[in-house]
């Protein structure tokens, strides 16, 4: 609730070519809370909608509870066809917060329930919804769950380490989300859970949007509501690892090749959360001479890649970011701007099949 | 009644006599045709009884035809517009106070480009099809002469004194000289390949031309297209500006002294995975700025970080050459560029830095004035001489959207004429031109086909592989009978070739619907075959190429097996069986049909071969590929001959 204080900006977004992208509504902190604070503010539900708050709908015959029978309420989001609505609920006091879909009358029905906290439900393509909820190992992801029952469980798309909170559907099909603290600006996911990126315009220094000591929250396009573009499927299930294809590791920050007298990246180093805070290596792979790379990577796991020249000195540590299993994912550089796309040019890493890691024993403190 | 009978009788006492047999009966029949064993099963239909042709979804009222409106050209008082209707065969002139069409005249030959001479006086119109430059009066639109090309013509330009017409000549890789009079002969200057769109300084002396294709290269090589500069007085070609990874040049303008020219072009990144689509970079549109006088030459991105403005197309330059309009035929929009301000991103850099900001969407920061929409796929743009007014060709709405420079908006719309009903074939034949079906509206179907054709690049499709499908884009001209599709053949149907797999593969968003798909699938199977070009000066040549194609003999007189044989597998009327054999190449590849070869380099399934010649000089060393090692120099130049006249 505290959050709805909080004064809501218009943002226009402007790319660097001086056209405006697709404009955002969100809240922006001016004055962001620590992490953790935001993060445990986020995740009280029963805070934001405390017993007896209600999703109901107003209008010229008077109001009518969309909610009703459920113990609290809140978090409304509209069918694109304006017919129906999601939101989280709670049956009683004891119990967890799930996704529940209304139709302007009658009762709402519950179309996932995980076991645990769900809420910021929205509508995307493919008769589904996104949301986000609890995980085992604690924060919060987001999952996809269809509308109506097809025997399918609820999927989990989202496996960053700092949570995933607020989707939002984008026209092209891709749902915008944040990171559960706040910090670090606004990622998309494609609806399976691949291709994740930050989002551009909040990544690119030169292209304006909130500054880094900014938190920003709860960003939907302004666009009129329509429907949503889906995006096909890359995930394979039955495989438990994901592909990944650099087409410059030198590439950096918008600098194309190594920067006069900077060591060349001779070596990657795959990252991955261990017990606690302590972060392990998965293992790494040379990188080709032309700066490329192509290697076989775990999936579903929150990934930070090194980057180390001739001499294992890191030249730059890059993410976190996952990849599906089944999904083959293409970088351009290490971190590289949105506005950077790859040069044209035959690439040595594509003429060997993706290269599994090489062992790796380091343990690294985050 | 009897003697139709007979054949029938025959025939199905053949069919049941190979029935009777068995399938085992059958392969041998089947390995027998193609001369090799284990030819993959496929039933008699498959060269007996061909299933017939799909018939069109609709059609428009008898008589009627789009307009399909290509190319404009204004009189010099700006009052009069020309337009070439090249779907309907017309040039229609449009009185633009009226906002109507006042006059029309039929015109064999797909019109498509149109130039009047700047005494107003003559109208020189392109008849890509017949081979023809036609001069027509301006004020009566009667034929007053007729300038013969090299093949294809389409962009055409009047020098000063409106006594020579220029044309690319898209087909014969040429640019014409003519004397509109015929009084000299005509020359042809090889300019890039398919030379699509001219320029001409103000002064009559510099031609520019921008060409549709990159320059033929083996695969695995960097594209390079070219914008051609031509001495018009002295009739040579004076410069060679390379265009590294751009293609697809539709459009040219050069600044009123001649120091500068813009091309539009798409940027491709086709040595990298499709994948590139999910970071909105297997393809960009973009403006080339060449400094005529440094040499120096930039490609700056027209698209944004999420949105995509596909097939860049015509081009207009204002008189005072301050404002560009590029206009993008898959993304039905006018991009209105400050010329200035490209001037001034290019000056403070090198030309290391300008080829690096060649993938930087943000590299010319302001440049982009504004976005105008138009009706579907707009084409050819035009200016009006005091620069106010910006007309554009709109070809599958058949009409010309009027924009006001000034306020860079729509000001209103001239309707052309032309059938009224939509039909389902137009539908599809829009959704083939339009980029909003892939991710962020990157590419459309003519992005990688254009006029139905093919791009002579090949592309890395993610599927079976990263670096492993590395395959060339074939061509749709005349594609309707040649199942199955792919270079693999997997895909019995265009339905399946353009269905759910292709939108996860290459598009990245929604599939088609199948209503939108089968409308799509009309339109591709409507593509006509390319024409056959048989010159008179080459036709003996290609009568001696024709014998070596069908021959069974070699020059030392054994015989030719069975699988060795040219028409085994490319077997006439569509010069293809319509089955995957090894020729050498890595694996099995479905048979391509080789109507229109001569436009379609570089050649086999991966464009190993530069050139038709290759096929046998370099890629057929152990005649995997039909017996070829026992001919000399001048045979294969015979049977090149041949093939490029199919």
């Amino acid at each position: 609730m505290t959050l709805r204080l909080i004064a809501t900006l218009s943002l226009s977004l402007a790319c660097a070519c001086g056209r405006p992208q697709t404009p955002l509504i969100l809240t922006e902190l001016p004055s962001p809370p620590s992490a953790g604070a935001l993060a445990a503010l986020r995740q009280d539900l029963d805070a934001r909608y405390p017993g007896g708050a209600r999703v109901v709908l107003k209008d010229g015959a008077g109001s009518r509870t969309l909610s009703r029978g459920l113990w609290a309420a809140g978090g409304p989001a509209v069918s694109p066809d304006g017919l129906r609505v999601l939101f989280a609920g709670k049956a009683s006091p004891d119990g967890h917060w799930s996704i529940y879909e209304a139709m302007l009358r009658g009762l709402p029905r519950r179309i996932a329930d995980l076991g645990r906290d769900c809420a910021d439900p929205a509508y995307i393509a493919g008769n589904r919804a996104v949301f986000s909820c609890r995980v085992p190992e604690g924060g919060w992801a987001l999952h996809t769950a269809p509308l109506e029952p097809d025997g399918s469980k609820p999927r989990r798309i989202s496996f960053g380490v700092d949570g995933a909170a607020d989707p939002c559907p984008l026209p092209d099909g891709r749902i915008l989300f944040a990171p559960l603290t706040g910090n670090g600006g606004l990622f998309t996911v494609n609806p399976d859970g691949s291709g994740v990126a930050a989002y551009a315009g909040l990544h690119d220094s030169r292209a304006g949007g909130p500054g880094a000591d900014a938190a920003v929250h709860e960003a939907v396009p302004l666009i009129p509501s329509g429907p949503r573009k889906g995006r096909p499927s890359v995930v394979d299930l039955r495989l438990s690892t994901g592909t990944l294809l650099c087409v410059d590791a030198d590439l950096s920050d918008g600098v194309s090749g190594p920067r006069r007298g900077a060591p060349r990246a001779a070596r990657i180093e795959f990252l991955a959360a261990g017990d606690g805070r302590r972060e392990v290596s998965l293992g790494g792979s040379a990188v080709e001479e032309d700066g490329s790379f192509l290697v076989e990577v775990p999936a579903d796991r929150a990934l930070r890649v090194r980057t180390a020249d001739r001499r294992g000195r890191t030249i730059a540590v890059s993410g976190p970011f996952w990849v599906r299993p089944g999904e083959v994912r293409t970088c351009t550089g290490c971190h590289e701007g949105h506005e950077r796309m790859a040069p044209n040019r035959p690439l040595r890493a594509l003429r060997h099949d993706p290269l599994p890691l090489e062992p790796g024993t380091r343990e690294r403190s985050r | 009644m009897r003697r139709a009978a007979l054949p029938l009788l025959l025939l199905a006492a053949g069919a049941a006599s190979v029935w009777r047999l068995g399938p085992a009966a059958a392969q041998r029949h089947l390995d027998e045709v193609t001369g090799r064993a284990g030819t993959p099963a496929v039933s008699c239909r498959h060269c007996h009884w061909p299933a017939p042709s799909p018939s069109r979804p609709d059609s428009v009222p008898a008589g009627a035809r789009y307009l399909s409106p290509q190319g404009l050209a204004l009189s010099p008082d700006g009052k009069t517009l020309f337009v070439a209707a090249e779907g309907a065969d017309r040039l229609l002139k449009v009185d633009l106070a009226g906002r109507r069409v006042t006059d029309s005249v039929a015109l064999a030959g797909r019109p498509h480009g149109v130039a009047v001479s700047r005494d107003g006086l003559r109208l020189a119109v392109s008849c890509r099809d017949r081979d023809e430059v036609v001069l027509l009066d301006a004020a009566t639109l009667r034929q007053a002469g007729a300038v013969p090309t090299a093949g294809g013509p389409l962009g055409v330009v009047w020098s000063p004194d409106n006594g020579r017409v220029y044309a690319a000549d898209g087909e014969a890789d040429a640019v014409l000289l003519a004397d509109a009079g015929g009084a000299a002969p005509a020359r042809h200057l090889p300019a890039g390949r398919a030379p699509y769109a001219l320029a001409l300084s103000r002064d009559g002396g510099t031609l520019a031309v921008a060409n549709l294709l990159s320059n033929p290269a083996s695969s695995g090589t960097v594209p390079v297209s070219e914008l051609t500069l031509i001495d018009a007085a002295e009739g040579r070609v004076s410069e060679r500006i390379p265009l590294v990874s751009a293609h697809l040049s539709e459009g040219i303008a050069l600044a009123s002294d001649a120091s500068f020219a813009l091309v539009p072009v798409l940027r491709v990144r086709n040595l990298l995975p499709t994948t590139e689509v999910l970071r909105g970079g297997l393809m960009n549109s973009a403006l080339v700025l060449a400094d005529l006088r440094s040499g120096r030459t930039a490609q700056f991105p027209l698209d944004e970080v999420d949105a995509h403005f596909a097939d860049p197309s015509g081009l207009a330059l204002t008189p005072d050459d301050r404002t560009a309009f590029v206009v993008h035929g898959g993304a039905d929009l006018v991009t209105a560029v400050d010329v200035r301000a490209l001037r001034r991103c290019m000056a403070g850099r090198s030309q290391a830095e300008l080829d690096r900001a060649a993938d930087e969407l943000g590299a010319c920061p302001g440049s982009v004035r504004a976005r105008i929409r138009t009706a579907q796929n707009p084409r050819a743009a035009v200016l009006s001489p005091d620069g106010r007014r910006l007309y554009v060709s709109e070809r599958l709405a058949d009409s010309v959207a009027v924009i006001d420079v000034a306020a860079l908006r729509l000001s209103h719309r001239i309707p052309l004429g032309g059938p009224a009903v939509v039909t389902a074939l137009r539908r599809g034949e829009r959704r083939f031109h339009d980029a909003s079906g892939t991710f962020q509206g990157q590419f459309s179907c003519r992005s990688c086909h254009p006029d139905g054709g093919m791009d002579g690049l090949t592309w890395d499709f993610e599927i079976d592989g990263l670096g492993k499908e590395v395959v060339d884009s074939m061509s749709l001209a005349g594609i309707r009978d040649t199942a199955p599709f792919k270079w693999r053949g997997k895909n019995p149907t265009l339905s399946r070739q353009c269905g759910p797999r292709f939108s996860r593969v290459l598009m990245r968003s929604d599939p088609f619907p199948p209503d939108q798909l089968a409308e799509l699938v009309a339109y591709i199977e409507s593509i006509p075959p390319r024409r056959p070009r048989r010159a008179a000066e080459t036709a003996e040549a290609a009568a001696r190429g024709e014998a070596l194609f069908f021959r069974t003999r070699t020059n030392r007189g054994n015989g030719i097996a069975k699988k060795d044989r040219c028409d085994t597998c490319h077997t006439p009327p569509l010069y293809t069986i319509r089955l995957p054999f090894d020729v050498g190449t890595g694996g099995k590849f479905d048979t391509p049909y080789l109507g229109g070869i001569r436009y379609t380099a570089p050649y086999l399934h991966d464009d190993r071969a530069a050139s038709l010649e290759e096929i046998w000089t370099v890629h057929n060393s152990s005649d995997a590929h039909g017996i070829s090692s026992d001919m000399n120099k001048a045979q294969l130049n015979d049977l090149v001959t041949f093939l490029r006249s199919l």
